[in-house]
């Protein structure tokens, strides 16, 4: 199971690198919205995406409405990870078509319990 | 009509917020003690760099949000987030942490703004930078490993 982190801190790169490599993910990193875009256009090996909202270039929203419009990647799971909480945002990310949604600060729990809700945890 | 002055309760409640999102983040993510200080910060540890970091908010509100604290609890926030010990953090690291946390900060307290508004990008400063044309509208004085940190909420007054 692969998955692309997206974003722009790498100390939240860091974080959730040490949480997806702990559960058994290969993990790749992209610094934004266009280059995680150039990354899956590259190689079809990433099954996951987790995608923060406020990124400078291509934030998480655009690089969401970007990925859903290109069919070859409708079975690409996305996981929106951000700091920002309004019932509002979160609604607008489902619709666009982010399959989860986690809020920072996350605990490794919290994070994984989501995997496990998209049935996406490696054994 | 804008208050020219804060109402007392208002801030009493800011500051009620502003140390439970101090103690969310560092207790989930960094794993650090954090405690609600009971004396004002009145003097900064001397032999401490200070590191201020600052997202403005734009919108029906307008202000910013500050996190200053000395350069070595950053240091400790940072090594927690990249997994290593504090000696091993380089300079850019510290700045991006110290930055992502204060996005944080700001993140979450978002939805407790007026609305519509929206987040800069974080910045981080060394010192303790504070702009006097916004008031202070918020803020709570904190302890980490023993020492002191302060989260500040400005309102700037919109310019009609």
């Amino acid at each position: 199971m692969a998955v692309l982190i997206v974003d722009d801190s790498k100390a939240m790169r860091s974080l959730l690198r040490h949480i997806l490599k702990g559960a058994g993910f290969e993990v790749f990193e992209a610094c934004d919205g266009q280059e995680a875009l150039d990354y899956l256009q590259r190689t079809h090996e990433i099954n996951l995406v987790l995608v923060d909202w406020d990124m400078p270039g291509m934030d998480g929203y655009a690089f969401l409405q970007a990925v859903r419009a290109i069919p070859v990647y409708h079975q690409l799971r996305l996981m929106m990870v951000t700091a920002e909480s309004e019932i509002e945002q979160i609604s607008r990310a489902l619709a666009a078509g982010a399959d989860e949604y986690v809020m920072k600060p996350f605990t490794r729990d919290a994070v994984l319990e989501k995997l496990n809700l998209l049935g996406i945890l490696p054994d | 009509m804008l208050q020219t002055t804060p109402k007392p309760d208002a801030i009493a409640l800011s500051a009620n917020v502003l140390l439970e999102l101090a103690e969310s983040i560092w207790s989930s993510l960094l794993e650090l003690d954090i405690q609600r200080s009971d004396d004002p910060v009145t003097e900064w540890p001397c032999d401490q760099p200070l590191l201020t970091g600052r997202v403005v908010v734009d919108g029906d509100w307008q202000g910013s949000i500050l996190l200053v604290c000395p350069k070595a609890i950053a240091c400790k926030a940072a090594a927690a987030m990249f997994g290593v010990s504090p000696s091993e953090v380089a300079e850019t690291d510290l700045s991006d942490a110290m930055g992502e946390l204060t996005h944080m900060l700001s993140g979450n307290l978002k939805s407790l703004l007026p609305t519509p508004c929206r987040l800069s990008q974080p910045s981080v400063g060394e010192g303790y930078n504070i702009t006097t044309e916004e008031r202070i509208m918020g803020q709570v004085f904190l302890r980490s490993e023993g020492l002191p940190l302060q989260i500040i909420l400005f309102e700037r007054e919109k310019k009609s």
